[in-house]
């Protein structure tokens, strides 16, 4: 599975690379800088799963997830941000997911719960087609 | 005033609460006593005026609280004026429409003779009773609300100012990046958290308090060290404080809300960072401060990230307390970069 993190701090991605790899050392890791470079990797890498940081400079990463819906397949994207404040727009801007910094092992774990199922679903459909 | 009234209502109370009338009941009790001692020095007529006072000010006092708990709602829109007026309007009316009355039952049905003495003279005065009393209620609700206000405003303040030395962003993001450091560097990880546990420590002290120019440069230093660890490259700092002298008193966070400032508008918005100066220079009055960010040219970055203004007052309102001097923090900002100007009075 490949995996894309987007924030504009690198101890942040680290910290989310660490994680990962906790969960599973098969996971294939890229990372961007911001919202931007984030949508030209998607449109490269066709990452399955995006996880974004909301607040980022240039572009951020509730802009970058609306546009990510016009890359296919669409990734599924989680945010992750240090403050609740916003959730509904993440939702808003097709996320599957919100997480709260510092990210928790056993939250991300669970985050991804969805995302497998969503993309199994992707998959099963494409192939019953 | 800041906090919003619509919550609050009208500066009246809700006299169609229980409570209320039960303090009205025995707020009109008081003066149809007091109205009463002051009529006969003869005990017995006293206990019969006193029974009829006490009828006619209840009446009085009854209706008008009924009156205004079915009105209460409908004058919330109004400004104090207003329903002060209308308020005090309608209890006149009653006063007016219950001395009708009374007038009519006791001289008519009743007969007695020393209420014959004048129509007129009546009147006047359940009316001009009725009119000092209910201003000085007025005013009694009017001041009793405001102090409520002020309560509320004062709490709301204290939040805010909490909060804005607090900011909830920096704090989290910062556990995070120490949550990152404690695998990768645990040393850095170490530091990070003692910086973080002074910049805490003065944070949530008193405002009041006062510390050297030396003790609130080490702090900005401290703070400028954890967002180091967090911007990396992004964020550059260059100190040209060599020449002045540390020893000089000013409040606690002076500086470092500035600096926090100067980061949170001038770096973090933009993807390529960029470099904050901190200068120094002695003037034979003042030591002066200077601290310069680059601004991004994104016009909807620096929208999303108003609100710099609540530090900015508050460091200006804290020095100029202290200094009992004006104008001591100045601001400039130009096309692309944003000047903070911290004048110190000192003297050698």
């Amino acid at each position: 599975m490949k995996i894309l993190i987007v924030d504009d701090e690198e101890l942040a991605r680290q910290r989310i690379v660490d994680l990962l790899s906790d969960i599973d050392t098969e996971f294939q890791i890229i990372e961007a800088r911001n919202g931007l470079q984030a949508l030209e990797v998607s449109e490269k890498e066709k990452p399955d799963i995006v996880l974004m940081d909301t607040r980022m400079p240039g572009m951020d990463g509730l802009e970058s997830a609306t546009h990510m819906s016009a890359i296919s397949p669409t990734p599924a994207i989680v945010f992750i941000t240090a403050f609740e404040e916003h959730a509904i727009k993440a939702f808003e801007a097709n996320a599957i997911d919100y997480l709260l910094k510092p990210v928790r092992l056993e939250r991300l774990r669970q985050a991804r719960k969805p995302v497998k199922c969503s993309i199994r679903i992707i998959i099963d459909e494409i192939y019953t087609m | 005033m800041s906090v919003n009234q619509q919550n609050m209502g009208t500066f009246l109370p809700d006299f169609c609460n229980a409570r209320t009338v039960f303090v009205i009941i025995l707020l009109a009790e008081l003066l149809a006593i007091s109205i009463s001692l002051l009529q006969q020095p003869n005990l017995s007529i006293q206990i019969i005026n006193l029974a009829l006072n006490s009828l006619f000010i209840q009446w009085v006092a009854l209706c008008s609280t009924g009156i205004l708990c079915v009105l209460g709602r409908k004058l919330q829109g109004f400004n104090d004026y207003w329903v002060a007026s209308i308020s005090y309007i309608i209890t006149l009316v009653v006063t007016l429409i219950i001395s009708e009355i009374a007038w009519y039952v006791i001289s008519r049905e009743l007969g007695y003779s020393y209420i014959n003495k004048g129509h007129a003279i009546f009147l006047l005065r359940t009316m001009s009773i009725s009119a000092i009393v209910w201003a000085l209620a007025l005013r009694y609700f009017y001041v009793q609300h405001q102090w409520r206000l002020q309560i509320l405003s004062e709490s709301e303040a204290r939040f805010q100012a909490l909060q804005s030395r607090i900011k909830p962003h920096f704090l989290f993001n910062c556990m995070n990046t120490i949550a990152s450091l404690i695998r990768r560097n645990p040393s850095l990880a170490e530091e990070s958290i003692e910086d973080l546990a002074d910049l805490f420590r003065a944070s949530l002290q008193d405002t009041q308090k006062i510390c050297t120019l030396g003790d609130e440069i080490e702090l900005c230093k401290r703070y400028l060290r954890i967002e180091q660890h967090r911007l990396g490259d992004r964020l550059r700092s260059d100190w040209n404080l060599n020449s002045i002298p540390e020893d000089t008193a000013l409040p606690v966070l002076s500086l470092q809300p500035l600096l926090e400032n100067a980061i949170y508008h001038g770096i973090e918005p933009n993807p390529d960072g960029g470099t904050i100066t901190i200068s120094g220079e002695i003037t034979k009055d003042a030591i002066i401060i200077t601290i310069l960010n680059p601004l991004t040219l994104q016009k909807s970055q620096q929208q999303k990230r108003n609100g710099n203004q609540l530090a900015q007052e508050n460091v200006r309102l804290r020095l100029s307390s202290y200094f009992n001097q004006e104008n001591l923090l100045h601001i400039e900002q130009h096309a692309n970069e944003y000047k903070v100007t911290v004048i110190i009075p000192y003297t050698k």
